[in-house]
């Protein structure tokens, strides 16, 4: 669960983006966040992810207050707890698909054997299996968006946090990346936070904070 | 591991980021190498001259044999620090080989201390009244071999038991014999002492000590050569050399560094996206600043290696000489650190860069 209390950011002095949220984004459920462009949809999930730091306010993960922590603190959040998934996936092309679902077993210290098998339960449950020595360049969009998200789910995080996640996708994809999201609110007890503006999406969320 | 294992991965995934690294590393090793390299060796040659020259040597002579030295003399002196030996030489007389009449005369002084371990020489046990000679002494007395028997005009006569042969600074000694001293002189006199330094530089101080030691009844009487002329010429020219060769360095290592920052700055900046994405994964600034070091550092050990090599195959080419192994590894680790040091503001300002602007798409 995330609480956020007061939070305001903006990038400039004086022109808050987000200004005295209040909202909490519980265990186990969907949250989405919709707005018009430059709302702060995206701002706000890199708040709640630790990527960036508020003017003003707290931002409890699960209880303990991270807004204005050390960077390595943070950092040892983001690494261990939080799964991200962007709109373009960003993967890096010049490593295969296995290399780049386990990047992230790099800042953890977890064993590259053991983040190879994780990867390997998560590519065939994501059905990238086939793919795993390509390199990004060589698979469809679709399915880089979903090695983006064997690559979130590695660390087995407590939070999910999705930028446009179906942005590129056609709609059959897209509806597998959005079946995927619930399906670790709802079952594995994931907390899913997607910022988007399709009403696909905002329909399929428990909750919907509107910026 | 898996962190220095990910940047030699980076250092492959940026071949041209990478090769111009190592190329610049390579160009500093070999330049400074194949340049002050070059200089040092020269100022090991000039200065192995200088000191064949006998820049640490001191002579100290009791011309009219009024100071008063005598063999206890030298046991004192042997005494002081910073000598490497000490010998001394009792009065010269003439003598003839045995049973020539009419032959050539030459010098033959008793000899006090132990014999400097530059001098090659036979067995001797000093026995009263047995020499050696030299080899210039041996051809003037038309001995067939070190051996026989040599007298002098008041009638006392040596056994020649064997020879010696002394290099530079007592090669002068060569035209003439040692004697064993007699032990039935009452009162032996020393003539000159010859001491060397173990530096040039303490040349000075030494020969201050030797006079002290000796404490001479006449001070007039005492002649003291030094080769501190000789030293000072030598310092010179390694303060001269050395300077130049610093600056050099310097320079070199000064450009080299430059351009691995700018070479750097420019590979970090082509990597935002990367970086971003890194930290989003998790990546600290400090996991950031040390992906970049390493991943410098690795080509830098690469372009250490080449230069080094290229740089003492070179000296070895020019000089006909193995390169100055010691100063040739200096020159590699100092490239290196130059390096790791020129790494890190370019990764600074990576560790620093907001991850957000790279990760948000328009």
């Amino acid at each position: 669960m995330i609480e956020v209390s007061g939070l305001s950011f903006g990038y400039r002095r004086g022109e808050p983006i987000i200004d005295g949220l209040d909202w909490v984004f519980p265990s186990g459920r969907v949250s989405g966040i919709t707005g018009r462009s430059g709302s702060g949809k995206s701002t706000l999930l890199y708040l709640l992810g630790l990527l960036l730091s508020p003017w003003l306010g707290r931002i409890a993960f699960e209880g303990r207050d991270l807004g204005d922590g050390s960077d390595r603190v943070r950092s040892r959040v983001r690494a261990e707890r939080i799964g991200f998934v962007f709109q373009d996936a960003a993967l890096d092309s010049t490593r295969s698909v296995l290399d780049n679902i386990i990047e992230g077993s790099l800042y953890t210290g977890m064993r590259r054997r053991a983040a190879v098998t994780r990867a390997g339960e998560l590519m065939a449950r994501f059905d990238v299996g086939l793919r795993a020595t390509h390199k990004p360049g060589e698979v469809s969009g679709g399915q880089a968006q979903r090695v983006a998200l064997c690559r979130a789910l590695l660390n087995e995080p407590r939070v999910v946090l999705a930028d446009e996640p179906t942005g590129n996708l056609d709609t059959d994809t897209a509806r597998i990346v959005i079946d995927s999201l619930v399906g670790l609110a709802h079952v594995e007890g994931a907390t899913v936070i997607i910022a988007s503006h399709d009403p696909n999406i905002a329909a399929a969320c428990d909750e919907v904070l509107a910026l | 591991m898996r962190l220095l294992a990910e940047a030699a991965r980076v250092a492959r995934a940026q071949p041209v980021a990478s090769t111009i690294t190592v190329l610049i590393v390579a160009a500093v090793c070999g330049v400074i190498l194949s340049t002050t390299g070059q200089t040092i060796q020269a100022e090991n040659a000039v200065l192995s001259r200088i000191d064949d020259a006998g820049t640490r040597s001191i002579v100290v002579t009791d011309t009219e044999g009024r100071a008063g030295m005598d063999p206890d003399s030298v046991r004192r002196i042997e005494g002081l620090s910073g000598l490497e030996w000490v010998v001394g030489l009792g009065p010269a007389s003439d003598v003839r080989a045995a049973g020539i009449a009419g032959g050539e005369p030459v010098a033959i002084r008793p000899i006090y201390g132990a014999i400097p371990p530059l001098v090659a020489v036979s067995e001797w046990d000093r026995a009263a009244g047995t020499a050696l000679v030299g080899p210039g002494a041996h051809s003037i007395l038309g001995l067939r071999v070190p051996a026989g028997g040599v007298e002098s005009s008041d009638g006392s006569s040596y056994a020649v038991v064997g020879w010696f042969d002394a290099p530079d600074p007592l090669s002068h000694l060569n035209r003439s014999l040692f004697a064993a001293p007699d032990p039935a002189v009452s009162r032996p006199v020393v003539r000159t002492i010859h001491v060397l330094a173990q530096r040039p530089d303490q040349v000075a101080a030494l020969a201050d000590a030797v006079v002290a030691v000796v404490g001479p009844a006449d001070p007039s009487s005492l002649g003291v050569q030094t080769s501190e002329s000789l030293a000072q010429i030598r310092a010179a020219v390694a303060g001269e050399l050395g300077t130049y060769g610093r600056r050099l360095v310097l320079m070199v290592l000064g450009a080299g560094l430059a351009l691995v920052v700018l070479n750097m700055y420019g590979a970090v900046t082509t990597r935002r996206r990367d970086f971003g994405r890194r930290r989003a994964l998790g990546a600290s600034r400090g996991t950031i600043i040390a992906l970049v070091t390493m991943q410098t550092a690795i080509t830098g050990l690469l372009g250490a290696a080449l230069g080094t090599a290229i740089g003492a195959a070179v000296v070895w080419r020019l000089t006909d000489q193995p390169p100055d192994v010691p100063f040739a590894v200096a020159v590699a680790l100092l490239a290196i650190i130059a390096t790791i040091a020129a790494a890190l503001p370019p990764a600074v300002v990576a560790a620093h860069r907001d991850p957000v602007k790279v990760l948000r798409v328009p």
